[in-house]
């Protein structure tokens, strides 16, 4: 009787349709960085990138990356997102990603638990855990840093994280329990977004963390890049592709005081600058347009024969 | 022994009025421009009053350091001599050429320092001076030169040129002028920007030459004018884009620095000028100890 019910409730979970808010909904609250790759299997641009971002990550000689590149390299996605945040004591960094399967994440699980010895020693570092219907692994040596060293599979998506407690709280985030799309900062920033985007992104800096991180960069480059930052309460990107070689994006500032919009424009205005400068002997055109919304500075760019310039930067 | 003493103190009274005669006869002046090399990318000149308010705070400001590290400069004597050896004028020219960066060889440098009868003294203990080599004293001036001796010196129709960009009806205590007449400016820029991959000024070609001047208002404040001069009325509009965008960096550049910078962008006919000013040098003094 029991095993009968254990079976009808696995059927139960089979028969239930796919999840429909997208990977982001797994984030949780409190990442401070998330970005959202979108269409990855419809969209030859991604495919591009993917692969070089594959080949780069081979290239790093480490088992970690190496595990990354062979997911990206075995399998093809519809949708990656991930986040992380530096605020909490651990380095909490997530990557979820759903791959293009014809069923089930069963291959997908398959995969990884045989070929997990090919690019990790298991050995008593390994852990296994139950938590719920979901098995996380991880590695216990891995657990203070931000290395994806925790994984669970599930239904059709894989959470990698960088500890057992950030894979939890992502499953937990994805049944609707504190997820990033319940943040002001986050929803502010996707109302702005360019419609139909490809890729989406963002910092939450209400806590300035960000703004440390970059007066940081600064002061050993001798160069203040955002003159507002104390007042840069959060940052979107957002793009998409027009053809083969157009691009389109948009830059959000949303800035905490209505005094400072200004300060905020010009930098918006100086960055859109710069990279028509820092590209301009390349063939890669930029046309920029800063306008302001409220209390949001919007960067609007448009770049043209972008791809040689990405395969540099990647390479 | 008392006749030996007297005859000693009278020798050494005719030779410290030997000496002052010496020390005050009329020097030969020289002009110091006509030192200066041809076909330099820059010209400067620092001609500093240091009675004025902003000189002389400045003056204080490390002196008073200078004295905090060595005690026995704290005393008006010392620094009456101090104030009485500083040069009021000095003359530089900064040569490049895109042969000294393939050479990998630094710029060419060309200073003259005015130091009137001071020179005379220099004239003495110049001998014994080793170490400074490449440095000559020619009547009024001291010039010191990386340059050949037989380096073409700065053509007649250049120097008025030079005399009425840099001369002090600009009331400024410093002044630079980068003629691009022979395309120096251009050729510098265009190295930068091959170097940095990074287009900074691409109207750098339009310019006829560009200025700098400055004023130390007080120890704390110095403002002045950069000035890009078009060859053409048409090009103002490409020149103003790129000196906005230079304005905006050089003060990202300065606030990277500690150093407040403001700057106004304007434009007139063919020329188009950055009025500055820096507001806390006190933080640069600061760092010397």
């Amino acid at each position: 009787m029991r095993r009968l019910l254990i079976v009808a409730m696995v059927m139960v979970c089979l028969a239930l349709p796919v999840r429909g808010a997208g990977l982001a909904g797994y984030l949780p609250a409190n990442m401070d960085v998330t970005y959202q790759l979108l269409h990855v299997d419809s969209q030859p641009a991604w495919q591009e990138i993917l692969n070089l971002y594959r080949d780069k990550l081979a290239n790093q000689n480490d088992p970690n990356m190496l595990l990354l590149s062979y997911i990206f390299k075995q399998f093809k996605f519809r949708e990656i997102a991930g986040g992380y945040n530096r605020a909490a004591q651990q380095n909490n960094n997530v990557l979820l990603v759903q791959p293009q399967l014809s069923g089930p994440g069963e291959q997908f699980n398959r995969f990884l638990i045989d070929n997990l010895g090919s690019f990790v020693a298991i050995d008593q570092n390994w852990h296994q855990t139950a938590e719920g219907e979901a098995k996380i692994y991880f590695d216990i040596r891995g657990e203070a840093n931000e290395k994806l060293t925790s994984f669970n599979v599930a239904n059709d998506q894989v959470i990698l994280a960088s500890n057992s407690a950030l894979v939890k709280k992502c499953l937990a985030a994805g049944e609707k329990q504190a997820n990033i799309e319940s943040q002001s900062w986050y929803k502010a920033l996707r109302d702005k977004a360019l419609a139909n985007y490809d890729g989406v992104g963002g910092i939450n800096n209400r806590n300035r963390n960000f703004t440390a991180e970059l007066k940081k960069w600064e002061k050993n480059n001798n160069l203040v890049v955002l003159m507002s930052s104390d007042w840069i309460d959060a940052l979107g990107l957002s793009f998409r592709f027009l053809s083969d070689d157009r691009i389109q994006g948009r830059l959000l500032f949303q800035c905490s005081e209505p005094g400072k919009v200004a300060l905020v424009k010009s930098d918006a205005e100086f960055l859109g600058e710069v990279a028509k400068r820092r590209y301009s002997a390349s063939q890669l055109g930029i046309k920029s347009k800063v306008t302001v919304n409220g209390n949001v500075v919007i960067l609007d760019f448009e770049a043209v024969n972008w791809r040689p310039i990405l395969e540099k930067e990647l390479k | 022994m008392k006749n030996f003493f007297g005859i000693l103190s009278k020798i050494i009274l005719v030779l410290v009025v030997a000496a002052l005669v010496w020390y005050n006869l009329p020097q030969t002046q020289d002009d110091p421009f006509s030192y200066l090399p041809d076909k330099a990318l820059g010209y400067g000149q620092v001609k500093v009053n240091w009675s004025d308010k902003g000189p002389q705070e400045l003056f204080n400001v490390f002196w008073q350091k200078m004295a905090a590290a060595n005690p026995q400069l704290n005393n008006g004597l010392a620094r009456h001599l101090a104030l009485a050896w500083l040069p009021q004028e000095i003359t530089a020219a900064v040569l490049y050429d895109r042969q000294y960066e393939l050479r990998k060889q630094s710029p060419g440098l060309v200073t003259v320092i005015k130091l009137d009868k001071k020179t005379r003294l220099l004239k003495l203990v110049k001998p014994w001076i080793k170490v400074m080599s490449g440095w000559e004293i020619e009547n009024n001036l001291v010039i010191i030169s990386d340059q050949p001796d037989n380096a073409p010196r700065i053509r007649p129709e250049e120097l008025i040129t030079l005399k009425n960009m840099l001369l002090p009806q600009r009331n400024a205590d410093l002044n630079f002028f980068f003629p691009n007449r022979d395309h120096q400016l251009t050729a510098l820029v265009k190295s930068f920007e091959e170097k940095n991959k990074f287009s900074l000024f691409p109207s750098i070609s339009m310019v006829d030459y560009l200025e700098i001047d400055g004023k130390l208002a007080d120890a704390n404040r110095f403002q002045g004018k950069i000035t890009f001069v078009g060859k053409h009325i048409s090009d103002v509009d490409n020149i103003g884009m790129d000196t906005i965008f230079l304005n905006s960096l050089l003060q990202r550049f300065l606030l990277g620095n500690d150093l407040d910078y403001t700057g106004e962008v304007s434009s007139l006919a063919n020329y188009v000028e950055i009025n500055y000013r820096l507001v806390n040098l006190n933080k640069i003094w600061d760092r010397f100890k």
